[in-house]
């Protein structure tokens, strides 16, 4: 970005480790530590596969059942372990049996961590040759399940007798009927009405609204819910680009009170030839064949989800004026992922019909739409559901983000 | 070189440089970092992915984790680097301007611009960690800096009548 602004607030940078800053002493040290241990483990992965088909149906019994309870004591420790990492990856909230919770399972750093050894006094727990890990999957794997889903009840619980704040209010679902049609035959046929379309313009249109996500200094997921936007981004001949973002209605059943006018100006900002996100060298390809190798490039990721996909498609829409080529290109390499399904047909939040396609594949939490008009196979919208159990900031399904193209 | 080793190299800067500026202290920065890669090592050894908004998370939680230790609730909108400022010269009150400004905008603007100009984050990856989409955080931004740039000017008017009483 046009950068003054970028430069006087990173001179003013109250850090002193900067991303590309190199590691410390101390970060090489424990890093030194971790490869070590990964060493040693390689080489006894190896060293028990080996034992495992040497191995004969005779015994010894009195060392089977010294393994077994080795087993035992190194699981213990192992779900220990996984109880204190699912403690520290889960987000935070203010309840304090949860509180209490992520306490007791984070390990404080101690002074043995402070000299580096952490790493190593951990494999000391570890008798020699029995990392936990590798153990059959089965065994580790029901105590994680099991310790995941004391915790979900406790924290359900606790959500019942302190129910915190109200949950954020999110826009209505889309209603779904249901249309017949697998989703390849149908993204094939719209990717071809595409291609008889007049030509596209140079100006982006869209109503938008995402769900203000932030994290709390406590590390917990807070939501806030501001207006639906409408952008209009023009592109001109020489490269530049204007960007106007103004307050949109409320979306039905939102709270106006509080809420800018419709029409109230929020950004009017022209960026420089060169200086919008998405360059014009970086539109996508008129060729199915070509789509897969260009998201890939376009992301650095050569495993894009299919929901993923979606997604960056909705972002290409949003930020570079394409071509109908380039349109039905990338419908009709959806045409051609696995995991895109029919949700069905609706009416969509500008008032057209439109078949919206869905991916669940990038997470567990979130389901991923695209909206396709079956009249004229223009692509009409985008919005993603959280679909999960865990966050307590919103319901579930709810929507999260929508953008709606006026085409 | 590992996959672990390479997530280690990749990311244990930006991991300190996080903690550092939201605990105001260098030390307690290498602290969680220590903490946040054992956590990761565990994930990696239980086959689990390992990405940047995951480790992201995770740091956010052992500073908030932190914050509960130290049990001094005002801190969560402590005014950033007092402790760490370290350019002794006059610059420095305008880098402190600059702070102040940041202080004054609304939470998820100061931390888009903070995440975007000090940690270093794509806008991508900062789209990952809060759940939404790159446009939304390139909007925000764009809003965040039309507000921080109105800061700086209220700043700047009134600082410039102290000046010429000084003067």
């Amino acid at each position: 970005m046009n950068d003054l602004l970028g430069d006087v607030l990173r001179a003013a940078d109250p850090g002193t480790v900067r991303r590309d800053s190199p590691l410390s002493e101390r970060a090489l040290r424990e890093l030194a530590a971790f490869e070590a241990a990964e060493r040693e483990l390689a080489a006894f992965e190896a060293a028990e596969r080996e034992l495992a088909t040497n191995q004969t149906s005779e015994r010894d019994p009195a060392a089977t059942n010294q393994t077994s309870e080795h087993e035992l004591a190194t699981n213990e420790a192992a779900k220990h372990d996984l109880a204190a990492t699912e403690a520290a990856e889960r987000a935070g909230t203010s309840t304090p049996a949860e509180a209490h919770h992520v306490r007791a399972g984070t390990r404080r750093p101690s002074s043995a961590d402070r000299s580096g050894s952490g790493v190593e006094a951990r494999g000391s727990r570890r008798p020699a040759g029995r990392p936990a890990r590798l153990r059959p999957r089965g065994r580790l794997g029901l105590a994680a399940g099991a310790i995941a889903a004391f915790a979900a009840v406790a924290i359900f619980v606790v959500a019942l007798i302190n129910p915190g704040p109200a949950l954020a209010a999110t826009p209505p679902l889309l209603e779904l009927t249901r249309v017949s049609g697998s989703a390849p035959e149908l993204l094939t046929e719209m990717a071809q009405m595409q291609r008889t379309q007049p030509p596209a313009g140079d100006t982006i249109r869209a109503q938008m609204w995402a769900l203000n996500t932030s994290i709390a200094e406590d590390g917990s997921i807070e939501s806030s819910v501001t207006e639906p936007q409408r952008s209009e981004t023009v592109f001109a001949a020489d490269g530049s680009v204007h960007l106007v973002l103004t307050a949109a209605p409320p979306f039905p059943g939102q709270e106006a009170a509080g809420l800018p006018k419709p029409g109230t100006v929020l950004v009017d900002e022209s960026f420089p030839s060169g200086q919008w996100e998405f360059p014009a060298e970086a539109g996508p390809p008129t060729s199915v064949d070509e789509v897969g190798a260009y998201l890939a490039a376009l992301t650095d990721d050569p495993n894009l989800s299919d929901g993923q996909t979606l997604r960056e498609i909705a972002g290409i829409l949003s930020n570079f004026p394409i071509t109908r080529a380039q349109e039905a290109a990338l419908l009709g390499y959806l045409a051609t992922l696995d995991n895109i399904t029919v949700a069905g047909q609706t009416t969509d939040r500008l008032g057209r019909k439109g078949i919206v396609f869905q991916a669940r594949d990038r997470s567990p939490d979130f389901e991923d739409r695209l909206i396709v008009s079956p009249k004229h196979g223009q692509i009409l919208a985008a919005e993603t559901l959280y679909v999960g159990s865990s966050r307590t900031d919103i319901a579930s399904p709810s929507v999260i983000d929508y953008v709606a193209w006026e085409r | 070189m590992s996959e672990f080793s390479e997530f280690f190299r990749a990311n244990h800067s930006l991991v300190v440089g996080v903690a550092e500026r939201r605990l105001s202290s260098r030390q307690d920065g290498e602290e969680i970092a220590t903490e946040a890669f054992r956590i990761a090592w565990e994930r990696h050894r239980a086959g689990e992915p390992l990405s940047v908004p995951w480790l992201y998370g995770v740091v956010r939680n052992l500073i908030g984790n932190e914050y509960r230790r130290r049990d001094r609730q005002e801190n969560l909108h402590t005014h950033l680097g007092e402790e760490l400022s370290s350019h002794p010269d006059s610059l420095d009150e305008t880098h402190a301007d600059v702070r102040d400004a940041l202080q004054r905008l609304p939470h998820i603007h100061r931390d888009v611009l903070m995440m975007t100009y000090w940690e270093d984050l794509t806008t991508r990856e900062i789209a990952e960690i809060l759940g939404t989409t790159p446009l939304a955080i390139r909007t925000r931004l764009v809003r965040a800096r039309r507000l921080l740039r109105s800061a700086l000017a209220d700043l700047d008017q009134h600082t410039s009548t102290e000046v010429s009483t000084h003067e």
